[in-house]
């Protein structure tokens, strides 16, 4: 697994990696009841510090995401069918917070709103 | 001890050393296998000190220092193997190569491994026929170096390694230290001006000003808890939650946060808008939590 | 220790051998201009051998600057050898050096006899020796002061006057044994190795009782 993590992005490295594998678990490119690469081995391949990998999979882990078996590792934890649908619905609502506040706060009413959001619907559609 | 029994890689408990003009401690210190942890603070603030003390070269006043479970004294070499120490002398012979001395080393080491010397050697471009006292400060800085992971001992303890060293050669060194820590039985205490250097191998930096601690941070709540944030608000003198800097002009503030979900709640109950926060390197952060530990002091 | 005295002692010994020609060099030059004398080829011998031993005993102090020059304390100390092992071998580093430059003076001398008359070799083969040993007492004064400074840097309070006022105590029988013991050569030579070597576990003792190796 090649994971793209720098210093320089906006977020913390941590964050970074939970946000990364996350992805991947919610788009099933990480299956359930995998096994996830040693704490270790994760931070010696992307050259980060053990404590941003542990703090990662313990994010993971508490988000219900992951589930770890003492001496053995972190698994994919089983994603009853809804979860992973209410997971990435909670995501997108706090994702669409902030840029719809800020467009409300420029004047833009909810009709406009729903209009770009059709667009980007569209947009992103077509790639499917 | 740490969990399931296994030895702290190094215990530090009540170290004291006292000079004319200036004390070290008492403080206490832990560092787990596997971890590195680095030390940071201004020039004099006691860390070569702390380290000369671990290592053996330097009797403290008072305290207790554990390297991997055993009691350690200058006048006890017994573990000594399992420690590799670079200060800011190394002793070696000025007047045979490099080579020679390195082959000292092995003679003393029994986990030395000349192959392994050789190898470190060339990566870091080290001459191995050059006279010790012809070598240039980076040379020496990087013999240093080779003489102390020719032997793989389990703690490490590096007082500015790299000090000297170009960046190519430098990154060098972090990719072996990267290898050094894969099987989890290292540990790497490790003090350095050059906080771009640690901030992505360290789990925790440990801060000192003036031979006090200032505290203990994991970098992950460092990177997690540290903003600036710039914001409109329209009143008086008010001290915002969790500030550690505040810049004003007129209505338009910039603030330094140290716990920013604090300081954006206070933000959200002032009324402030057009907050926007960025995040800070681990550097920049490290500086700030440097010049509040000196702010404390001469308050 | 004996592993990490060999080590010092290869380290060391070209500066010995480079010392004992050097010195040679003047001895040379006076026996050159005593050859025309009566006495000229017996005086040349002397003084040569003479010249070895001293030079021998200047390589001592030399060896000394260069080890504390070098921080050798430290290198040593992390090789994981014993504190004891590393404060005998700084002390005899320098006496062992000087002792095969001497022995070797010792031996060419005894086999002096077919160059030098009764009277001369006899004299010559009991001088030798006390020449030897007032060489390593000052050899061992030179460690003694390091340690006393050092104890004073170490802000020791009670011990660096206490070392001084024993190096003092040293230095005065040394000289009383020198100037005014009347006594055969034998005894004086017996005296002073003896001082030198109550200065030499001094210097160890005081070193094993260092607070600080890294200066």
């Amino acid at each position: 697994m090649l994971l793209h993590l720098s210093e320089l992005a906006p977020e913390p490295l941590h964050q970074q990696l939970s946000r990364q594998l996350r992805a991947r678990i919610l788009a099933r490119e990480l299956l359930d009841g995998e096994l996830l690469p040693s704490i270790r081995a994760l931070a010696r391949d992307h050259r980060v510090s053990v404590i941003t990998v542990q703090r990662a999979y313990e994010d993971l882990e508490r988000e219900g995401l992951l589930v770890s078996r003492p001496g053995k590792g972190f698994f994919v934890a089983p994603q009853p069918e809804g979860q992973r649908r209410r997971v990435a619905l909670a995501r997108l609502r706090d994702a669409l917070g902030p840029p719809v506040a800020a467009a409300r706060a420029e004047g833009l009413q909810p009709s406009d709103i729903l209009e770009v959001f059709t667009h980007v619907l569209d947009a992103e559609g077509g790639t499917q | 001890m740490s969990n399931g029994g296994i030895p702290l890689a190094l215990r530090i408990s009540g170290l004291t050393k006292s000079f004319p003009g200036f004390q070290l401690g008492p403080f206490d210190l832990d560092l787990e296998p596997g971890r590195v942890l680095g030390f940071v603070g201004p020039n004099g603030a006691g860390k070569t000190t702390t380290f000369n003390c671990v290592a053996g070269l330097l009797r403290p006043d008072a305290g207790d220092i554990e390297l991997l479970g055993r009691p350690s004294t200058p006048g006890d070499a017994r573990w000594r193997d399992d420690l590799g120490h670079v200060g800011e002398v190394g002793g070696f012979y000025a007047d045979w190569t490099t080579g020679r001395n390195l082959d000292l080393l092995a003679s003393f080491h029994a986990a030395w491994s000349r192959r392994r010397a050789i190898d470190l050697a060339e990566r870091f471009g080290l001459p191995l026929d050059r006279k010790v006292k012809d070598l240039s400060k980076g040379n020496q800085a990087k013999l240093a170096l080779v003489a102390v992971l020719g032997h793989d001992p389990r703690l490490l303890l590096l007082d500015e390694p790299t000090a000297g060293l170009d960046p190519v050669v430098r990154s060098e060194v972090l990719e072996v230290l990267w290898e050094v820590l894969a099987d989890g039985e290292h540990a790497i205490f490790y003090s350095t001006h050059i906080i771009s250097d640690i901030s992505r191998l360290a789990d925790e930096l440990v801060f000192i000003h003036d031979g006090r601690l200032l505290g203990r941070h994991a970098t992950t709540e460092m990177a997690e808890s540290w903003r600036r944030i710039t914001f409109r608000l329209a009143v008086g003198e008010t001290r915002i939650a969790g500030v550690a800097e505040h810049r004003r002009v007129r209505d338009e503030h910039q603030v330094v946060s140290f716990a920013q979900a604090e300081t954006l709640r206070h933000l959200g109950e002032l009324g402030a808008d057009r907050i926007e926060h960025s995040p800070m390197t681990i550097e920049e952060i490290a500086v700030m939590i440097l010049k509040g530990g000196s702010h404390a002091q001469t308050a | 220790m004996l592993r990490l005295l060999r080590e010092n002692l290869r380290y060391h010994w070209g500066l010995l051998a480079v010392t004992v020609a050097v010195g040679m060099v003047p001895a040379g030059l006076v026996g050159i201009v005593l050859l025309t004398s009566r006495a000229g080829p017996q005086s040349v011998v002397v003084s040569l051998l003479f010249s070895m031993v001293v030079a021998s005993g200047v390589a001592a102090f030399i060896v000394i600057g260069r080890d504390a020059g070098e921080h050798r304390p430290v290198l040593h100390l992390l090789l994981g050898v014993p504190l004891r092992a590393v404060a005998l071998s700084r002390v005899l580093t320098p006496v062992v050096l000087q002792l095969a430059g001497s022995a070797a003076a010792m031996a060419l001398a005894l086999g002096a006899f077919v160059v030098l008359e009764r009277e001369r070799y006899d004299r010559l083969v009991a001088i030798l020796p006390f020449v030897a040993a007032q060489l390593l007492f000052v050899g061992q004064l030179v460690l003694a002061a390091q340690e006393i400074l050092a104890a004073r840097r170490d802000r020791r309070g009670h011990l660096w006057p206490a070392a001084l006022a024993a190096l003092l105590a040293a230095l005065a029988f040394f000289a009383w044994v020198e100037v005014f013991a009347k006594t055969a050569m034998g005894w004086k030579t017996g005296l002073v190795l003896a001082l030198a070597a109550g200065l030499g576990l001094g210097n160890v003792a005081l070193f094993e009782r260092r607070r600080s190796f890294v200066r």
